[in-house]
């Protein structure tokens, strides 16, 4: 690439980064309220939205605190009241998944929204009704998956109606609604059992009755769509400047993802692994924090229930005030360096887990109190901060399902263990010891979220080189160039620390065969598995006819013509000949199609016409190898890749596979064929790779690289007279 | 249909079951405002005691022929349920006819009294307190009927401490 292509390039970077937001040192993001009038957006979703987090806050809060009286009136004790939390806290998990394959398959999710408040309204109005055990138990399941259904709803669809420019302050303000809700919660609790002299029945009615008022406000909403004002908006960027128009359809689009091949996905992005895994570490000391500051709150201080609430919602205030300033300070150095959130955020909770084990030593009353609240708010700003720069780093499509596994991390997995691990660490040291105690993986978290934000700009790198590529595949497109049938770019995958490889581009026209070569080690196998879908890359794209399938699984792949077949290894032992051609010809639907293929593949292998009834594991290694490709007789795919054609077997058995490799290639099937033997593969085709140390060193004519004996002299020179034969 | 409109609908025929469920509800004895009818003389709130002490109260409109059960750490009946409903799984009382006797009721913390006010003169720690500085218990108050079922849902409670050790 000369030097005007690579300036040109970072220009095209810089100016999809500037879409997102991000990159422009000098520019500081005007104020909110300015913001939205230019862009013409409106306040409606930030406010409704808001609204639905604090009658969401109202029915969490409600039932923790009116459960012993509930106990008390349909006569059960505080153990089945734990035993009905755990079990919300399971719906809880349980919930954001299948919200997120929701999402992504129905969109709406404004209608969503509304829903979640009016079923969680109902349930807080149906829980007011209760007379037995069971149907409490039923509401709170039922509660516990509408609250962790809004997890993979709330967040995402606030990102998706503001530009990234308000990203923080808009993630801020949401965190500022939950938190209000805590607020208002035990005051209005307050109020409604005391001067209003409710039962907890009664309480239950009227917060309700306020809920589903307050989830009607969700009429107003309209569903933004994905990525409208960031994702979107990068693509018109770089289709202008790649000779298109900005609001023209994308012609090589992402299939949509099914759930596990969005989770995997999700979990190739650096800065999200990392981001889950501190999410599950600060779960693990949330939920004994929890438990043990009520009890410490009334052992210590003898504070009744109505007072442990005012404390929390005194907390509280501190939280709202400090989130709308981290919002405000935080955004326009998010805008510089979009790691910045997530390291501060850090660092705060470090400072707020110390803070907080300090206060619950003190022995006075209000400087505990104090030094709490500070605490309280420095971790209250962990969510707004995870929560923007999560977003950024994640394509719009997906942020369901990262909103998802980060709810998931924090309350299923961190909750769980820490409930397992460190609930009873009360009894060893005592409340307060244990408190403090819970400083230390709390400070661990904090030290993991500053190290997510170490990976946020090669990631948002990644995601703009993506958009990139996929805006240069418009342009040819646009030029009249067809997308070529296998496109690997700047490929990279690692077995845990182990990088094996490094930027590999591998192109594959249709019809093709092309010999991929390489010493041992050098990743070719593994890049076969990436190709196929059994090993997503760390980075990079796999594009199927200018479809981007890098994280579409392999059995999908299957289906849209790739066949991959591991040498020696891709028959079932167990299962005879016949058996196996009748497994191969399972996707071609009809009988008759697939007796037409198994009769294909047994008019080009004789021998297994003689030994349908025989296990694979009793043939030999040839006719294991013959079983394996004949596979490729059977379905015709659009893309056949061999690993290790030859290995063990004699000439003549290489010389019918190679017969039948060039009869498949005829008749249409592009083969990418991996070969310990050079002359045997260089023999077979017209284009060549070679691999070493996870690399691609050549790429070119077959014939150029039989002349590149530096490249070729760790590769066994033989086999060629079987090709003559 | 739009979705706006399927949440409009949604919520209007949920608003109905809601609006019908509450009038319902006030004809069903499910008790939605606060019983003020019992107040507790003492302990105070929240205060601490040292074994023998006298849990007392007034109470005014109650029923005639009802009978107080004092509950300490333990959670009532429900509505229209006998005392035994709490030992329901006790294989040892229910092998016996006569279970639960009124001993039997006590050293399980549970007495019945026809007086304001209950003499209490052993309490052991709840599970789980022990290793607490303030051993915290609450007291709960219910009314039975003649056949010895709980009247409505109402309870009253009161929390206290208790100082061990102290003379």
């Amino acid at each position: 690439m000369n030097d005007s292509t690579t300036t040109d390039m970072d220009a095209l970077r810089a100016k999809a980064l500037g879409t997102l937001g991000l990159g422009n040192a000098a520019e500081t993001p005007p104020p909110l309220r300015r913001l939205l009038r230019t862009e013409n957006l409106p306040w409606t979703p930030m406010l409704v939205i808001g609204l639905l987090a604090v009658v969401d806050s109202f029915a969490n809060y409600a039932f923790l605190v009116l459960a012993p009286d509930i106990a008390r009136t349909l006569g059960f004790g505080m153990g089945t009241v734990t035993v009905l939390l755990a079990l919300k806290s399971v719906a809880i998990g349980v919930a954001p998944l299948p919200t997120s394959a929701w999402i992504a398959r129905w969109g709406r999710r404004a209608l969503l929204a509304g829903l979640l408040a009016v079923i969680g309204s109902l349930i807080g109005l149906g829980t007011a009704f209760v007379v037995v055990l069971p149907a409490i138990v039923i509401v709170q399941l039922l509660a516990g998956l509408a609250n962790g259904a809004v997890s993979a709803v709330h967040a995402p669809l606030l990102s998706d109606n503001y530009p990234p420019a308000a990203r923080v302050r808009v993630q801020a303000v949401y965190s500022t609604f939950v938190a209000a809700g805590v607020i208002v919660a035990p005051l209005l609790i307050a109020l409604l059992a005391g001067p209003l002299n409710l039962t907890w029945r009664g309480i239950l009615l009227v917060l309700g009755t306020l809920g589903l008022i307050a989830a009607a406000s969700a009429l107003v909403l309209r569903d933004p769509g994905f990525g409208r004002l960031d994702g979107d908006r990068m693509r018109g960027v770089i289709a202008e400047s790649t000779g298109g128009q900005a609001d023209e359809p994308t012609d090589s689009p992402t299939p949509d993802l099914r759930l596990g091949e969005a989770l995997r996905r999700l979990m190739v992005i650096p800065t999200v692994k990392r981001v889950v895994r501190a999410q599950a570490v600060f779960g693990m000391v949330n939920v004994p924090f929890q438990a043990y500051l009520f009890y410490y709150l009334d052992d210590r201080w003898n504070l009744a229930a109505d007072q442990r609430g005012l404390f929390l919602a005194g907390a509280s205030v501190l939280v709202v005030a400090a989130t709308l300033l981290f919002g405000r300070l935080v955004e326009p150095r998010f805008r510089r360096d979009p790691s910045i959130a997530m390291r501060w955020a850090g660092v705060l909770v470090v400072l707020g887990v110390v803070l907080s084990g300090i206060a619950v030593l003190l022995p006075w009353f209000w400087p505990m109190a104090v030094l709490f609240s500070i605490g309280f708010a420095c971790v209250g700003l962990m969510i707004p901060a995870v929560t923007a720069t999560t977003f950024t780093v994640t394509p719009s499509e997906l942020r369901p399902h990262a909103s998802a596994l980060l709810a998931i991390a924090l309350g299923a997995v961190g909750g769980t263990a820490g409930a397992l691990l460190l609930s009873g660490l009360d009894q060893q040291i005592g409340l307060s010891g244990a408190i403090a105690a819970l400083a230390l993986p709390g400070a661990i978290a904090g030290f993991l979220i500053v190290r997510a934000g170490g990976g946020v700009a090669a990631d948002l790198e990644a995601m703009v080189d993506g958009a990139v590529e996929r805006g240069q595949l418009d342009a040819q497109r646009r030029s009249g160039t067809p997308a070529p049938l296998l496109a690997c770019r700047a490929v990279e995958f690692s077995y845990g620390p182990v990088q094996v490889l490094h930027g590999v581009d591998l192109t594959v026209r249709e019809g093709e065969m092309v010999a991929l070569l390489g010493t041992n080690g050098a990743g070719k196998s593994t890049l076969m598995k990436v190709i196929a879908g059994l090993a997503p890359p760390d980075r990079g794209s796999v594009r199927l006819g200018g479809l981007d399938v890098t994280y579409v699984d392999a059995e999908r792949r299957s289906g849209m013509g790739v066949m991959y077949v591991p040498g020696g290894r891709s028959v079932f032992p167990t299962l005879t000949v016949h058996e196996h051609l009748r497994l191969f010809a399972r996707p071609l639907g009809g009988r008759a199609a697939a007796q037409a293929g198994i009769d294909r593949a047994l008019a080009a292998f004789n021998d297994l016409a003689e030994l349908l009834d025989t296990p694979a594991g009793a043939l030999s290694g040839g006719q294991r190898q013959m079983l394996g490709v004949a596979r490729a007789h059977v379905t015709r795919p659009r893309l056949l890749l061999i690993d290790e054609l030859s290995i063990g077997l004699s000439p003549k058995v290489v010389g019918e596979l190679v017969t039948q490799l060039r009869a498949i290639n005829e008749e249409g099937t592009a083969v990418v064929l991996i070969e310990q033997s050079a002359n045997l593969a260089l023999n077979c085709v017209e284009h060549a790779y070679f691999m070493e140390r996870g690399r691609i060193r050549f790429d070119g004519r077959a014939k150029d690289l039989l002349g590149r004996d530096d490249l070729l002299r760790a590769v066994f020179l033989d086999g060629a007279e079987a090709v003559r034969t | 249909m739009s979705g706006r409109r399927i949440v409009a609908r949604v919520f209007a025929v949920l608003a109905a079951f809601a609006l019908c469920g509450t009038v319902s509800a006030c004809g069903s004895g499910l008790q939605f405002s606060q019983d003020h009818r019992l107040r507790f003389t003492s302990p105070e709130d929240r205060g601490t005691v040292t074994l023998p002490f006298r849990l007392a109260w007034t109470m005014h409109d109650a029923p005639s022929g009802s009978t107080f059960a004092v509950m300490l750490d333990h959670n009532p009946p429900p509505a229209g349920e006998q005392l035994s409903w709490l030992f329901r799984h006790d294989a040892a009382c229910r092998a016996d006819l006569g279970c639960p006797t009124p001993e039997f009721l006590a050293e399980n913390g549970i007495y019945t009294t026809r007086q304001p006010q209950q003499l209490i003169d052993a309490l052991s720690a709840p599970t789980g307190q022990q290793h607490r500085g303030r051993e915290a218990h609450t007291a709960t108050v219910i009314l039975l009927d003649r056949s010895g079922r709980r009247i409505g849902e109402t309870a009253w409670y009161r929390e206290f401490s208790i100082e061990r050790g102290a003379s």
